[in-house]
């Protein structure tokens, strides 16, 4: 995903998030993954679990691309739609690299 | 994610410190003095959510202690008077429903006062909203929340609770 060409999206972010928005980020990366590797053996169940809580919280830690990309892929599990999951993830993946907080 | 879910419910149970400590808790500040503090359970079975709300909350005058599943919370419920119980309502286990159902059903049995229990939910959509209203919560709060709409609803049930 480093070498995704993009241009940053700047999100402003409460400071007080400070502590925790870089572990959320890095939470989300490391879903792109295992959901690949979920899809890869059919596992939409779990799959909707995690696209569910990203629906849930992005907007919260104040990314709100990342709860309706969590939207899509809860969207997308529930129909066992792979080509709706993989264009979800690269959204995200997308997304994460290009992604740029600016705490206030 | 069923496993890992559950580990993350144990570990927050082995988070326990000091002897006859219970499950999770963890006081995030008192202002004014433990008297003037409200006591709210915080049920999540997302361990990055609860850290998000106990951030937000960080300077508001409560206690807060964390559950990571319904039998948490009812454990919890069981030991502790709540002043608010802020309810995830998917959860592994038991989820959010069940665990409200048996806190009002416990209330009824012990002859306690009704503790105002919010459900957290992604599921805004007005039957959702019904479910929890059936199962006994007083109010909802829908994921993603902003921090002014979590104060403002928690400043509906609990004194001191201050929001711009």
């Amino acid at each position: 995903m480093n070498n995704v060409a993009c241009e940053k999206i700047l999100v402003e972010i409460d400071q007080e998030l400070m502590q925790v928005v870089p572990e959320y980020l890095e939470s989300r990366r490391r879903e792109c993954t295992e959901i690949g590797r979920l899809l890869a053996i059919g596992e939409m169940k779990t799959i909707q679990t995690l696209a569910h809580r990203m629906k849930g919280s992005g907007g919260s830690f104040g990314f709100d691309e990342i709860s309706e990309i969590g939207e899509a892929l809860e969207r997308a599990s529930q129909l066992a739609d792979a080509e709706g999951i993989k264009a979800a993830v690269g959204r995200l993946e997308r997304y994460l690299a290009c992604v740029s907080v600016t705490y206030l | 994610m069923q496993q890992a879910a559950d580990e993350e419910g144990r570990s927050i149970l082995n988070a326990s410190s000091g002897s006859g400590s219970v499950a999770g808790i963890r006081t995030v500040t008192a202002l004014d003095g433990p008297d003037r503090s409200s006591r709210m359970l915080l049920v999540d079975d997302s361990q990055e959510s609860r850290e998000l709300i106990m951030l937000l909350l960080a300077r508001q005058p409560l206690v807060i202690d964390e559950a990571g599943n319904g039998h948490e919370a009812l454990e919890l419920c069981g030991r502790n008077r709540y002043d608010l119980v802020l309810m995830d309502i998917q959860m592994p286990l038991m989820d959010g429903y069940s665990a409200t159902r048996m806190i009002r059903a416990s209330e009824d049995d012990r002859g306690n006062s009704r503790t105002p229990v919010v459900a957290l939910t992604a599921h805004a959509y007005e039957d959702d909203i019904r479910r929890c209203k059936e199962a006994g919560c007083d109010d909802h709060i829908a994921k993603p929340f902003k921090k002014k709409a979590l104060l403002q609803c928690l400043a509906r049930y609990l004194p001191g609770i201050e929001y711009e």
